[in-house]
């Protein structure tokens, strides 16, 4: 566990991200969603495609504007990216994409990307070291667990991780204290994967860097991460530390996210599926936005938006089966229970 | 028993910059009718040309060498009217990526029917009703609509499922589904899922499932081969191979899984160095730079596949140990 200092380096307040359309309701992305990083900490985000979780990190970075809701980075607030260039030290909340093939330059050498991205920091910036610019970008890459030579060739060269390796050098030339990462492990086989996530932690731990991890893959996400926001149709459903995640979700929706992964110990036991499809944003179920899928909404579900009830523990969630909780229990148990004692 | 798809040392050359190369290598392999076969690796381990080179999808200038044989029939040797007989007919594949694989300007009820019509000579009412029954097979919504819509009407995994249900139009015997479900979210994954488990069990369909997740493998094969640079280096019962790995690399695959609820911040133990590449694999064993295990002997020769039983595992050194033991 990360200590959290007093000031914490990231608060996504009350924030909504809405798209408008032409002719069609508008799509409210992200709908009202409070987050806190802590110095140091790893937050993981998790949801279905659609979401909203990548449209909330782009808010975070200031790519999409929030119709509403602020965002504090470092104690100050952020303004959405404009032509004109941020405030320098706000160049230190970072952020690294799904893809590095395209956020990677094709046709220029690694080393001129990073020794480009270390002259455009901060001038406070100690990202690796003081020496000349060249010892600089050997430095950065030998902190991702590259060696110096790959500074000499193009991205084309290299694996899926280790592009990813680059794509994360080239965040931390701005010696950044938060680094936003969109689905950072989605497109790398297994071995690259765990090499990458083992990065992440190491980095994190030695730099006291925060990192926002952006992800569908719950699995991984609860292994790397201190804490696990959980989305839902742009809503946060609940946030849990990541060590009581798979003993005692809280949220149906979470519970039944860890029922659909496929377990690789060789017993032929078939995942949960999920009722239902992820319903359209723009025209969100009334009531609690998961009744439609949950298996154990009742009435109250069905016209009452639930809001985050305090469950114990620290934690809270947005599930009415929790209603007058004194400590975290699963919705199962919660949900036989009240099965038992309503006729 | 004669299986429904066999391969016996089926080789593909494909043409590179640096000239011809053998990609795959020897690989041998039988599906039984209404069985699920997992084949693992990682990508560009020959896991999908070695399926590709079944229905001549291979790249222009690839050339398959072997025999694989479908119901006792030749495929290799067929020429082009049977073997377009064969593919969408009995043999069907699914693909990744429904977005790239669905035709974006056609309704989702012409890209079901048209093939159907073409192999089995049925009328446009007949193949409509059809359609509409696949639909309702892969449980999408109102079907009769459905077969009106076009595919970016639809999500993701529903577009996969129509994409299952074109494949599925004609019942073929055997369907080889491409990492069908890793551009999906695990809720639909596990819809899909169900959805192969479910049509092996009422149609006595055979699936070829290749995947580089080893959960997804583990929940539906019955049998599975892992792949590493063009060649199987372990096969067998999927209990086995997955509760006791002989091969490093099958170990290694399967120790980088993060275990359900192992806590955070622990080390996930990754296999170091990158994927041999099969164009250019290590002298050997392919796998002999990133094995903590190997020996001088691993340098020399490209290990056989070593049979305990009916699980094989390409590597001298364990199965070494298994047999001394």
């Amino acid at each position: 566990m990360s200590a959290i200092a007093t000031a914490p380096a990231l608060e996504v307040k009350d924030v909504e991200v809405v798209y408008e359309r032409r002719d069609r309701d508008p799509v409210r992305a992200v709908a009202g969603v409070s987050l806190t990083v802590g110095r140091g900490q790893i937050v993981g985000l998790v949801g279905e495609s659609g979401c909203g979780k990548s449209t909330l990190a782009k808010a975070i970075v200031g790519l999409e504007k929030p119709r509403a809701g602020t965002i504090v980075f470092e104690g100050r607030e952020l303004s959405p990216l404009t032509r004109r260039a941020r405030p320098i030290e706000d160049t230190r909340l970072q952020m690294v994409f799904q893809n590095p093939f395209s956020s990677l330059n094709p046709r220029r050498r690694i080393g001129a990307q990073l020794a480009e991205a270390l002259q455009m920091a901060w001038s406070g910036s100690r990202a690796g070291g003081d020496g000349s610019l060249r010892e600089r970008v050997a430095a950065l890459l030998e902190l991702v667990g590259l060696p110096a030579s790959a500074s000499e060739r193009y991205a084309h060269q290299f694996s899926g991780g280790q592009r990813q390796r680059i794509a994360i050098a080239r965040a931390l030339a701005a010696d950044p204290t938060v680094i936003v990462l969109d689905e950072p492990l989605s497109s790398l086989d297994a071995s690259a994967q765990a090499q990458i996530a083992n990065l992440l932690v190491r980095l994190s731990r030695e730099l006291d860097l925060a990192l926002v991890l952006i992800s569908h893959d719950l699995a991984i996400v609860q292994h790397i991460v201190d804490e696990v926001a959980v989305m839902y149709l742009g809503k946060l459903v609940e946030q849990v530390p990541s060590g009581e995640l798979w003993q005692q979700p809280a949220h149906p929706y979470t519970e039944a996210l860890i029922g659909a992964i496929p377990r690789a110990d060789g017993e032929r036991t078939l995942p949960v599926a999920l009722a239902g499809e992820v319903p359209d944003p723009s025209a969100p179920p009334p009531g609690c936005r998961f009744h439609p899928r949950c298996p154990y909404a009742f009435d109250k579900c069905r016209v009452e938006e639930p809001a985050q009830l305090p469950i114990g523990r620290g934690r809270e969630v947005a599930c009415w089966l929790h209603e007058g909780a004194v400590e975290p229990r699963r919705p199962s148990e919660l949900a036989a229970a009240r099965a038992a004692t309503t006729p | 028993m004669t299986p429904l798809l066999e391969l016996e040392g089926l080789s593909i050359r494909l043409p590179t910059p640096a000239g011809p190369r053998t990609v795959v290598h020897e690989v041998d392999l039988a599906v039984q009718a209404g069985q699920i076969y997992g084949i693992a690796g990682e990508s560009g381990s020959g896991k999908t040309m070695t399926m590709l080179s079944l229905l001549g999808l291979l790249p222009r200038g690839g050339s398959a060498h072997g025999g694989a044989r479908f119901d006792g029939r030749d495929i290799l040797g067929a020429g082009k009217k049977e073997r377009q007989a064969l593919r969408g007919r009995e043999l069907s594949m699914v693909f990744q990526d429904p977005m790239t694989s669905l035709h974006p300007m056609l309704t989702v009820g012409k890209q079901l029917t048209e093939h159907a019509r073409k192999h089995l000579g049925i009328s446009k009412a007949e193949a409509a009703r059809r359609a509409a029954q696949m639909l309702e097979e892969v449980r999408i919504p109102d079907g009769e609509a459905a077969l009106r819509a076009y595919p970016h009407e639809f999500s993701g995994g529903m577009r996969q499922r129509i994409a299952i249900a074109i494949a599925l139009m004609c019942e073929p015997q055997i369907l080889i589904a491409d990492e069908p479900t890793t551009a999906l979210d695990v809720t639909v994954q596990a819809g899909i899922l169900q959805l192969l488990d479910r049509l092996r069990r009422e149609k006595g369909m055979a699936v070829v499932l290749i995947t580089h997740d080893l959960g997804v493998m583990s929940s539906i094969a019955e049998r599975i081969s892992v792949m590493y640079a063009g060649r199987v280096i372990e096969s067998g019962d999927a209990r086995d191979v997955l509760k006791a790995p002989s091969h490093p690399y099958t170990r290694g695959l399967l120790g980088a899984l993060p275990q359900p609820g192992d806590g955070a911040g622990s080390e996930l133990r990754s296999i170091p160095g990158v994927p041999a590449s099969p164009l250019d694999p290590p002298r050997g064993c392919a796998f002999h730079p990133r094995c903590a295990l190997a020996v001088d002997a691993c340098r020399e020769g490209v290990p056989p596949l070593l049979r305990r039983g009916d699980h094989a595992a390409a590597c001298i050194v364990t199965m070494a140990e298994e047999v001394a033991a």
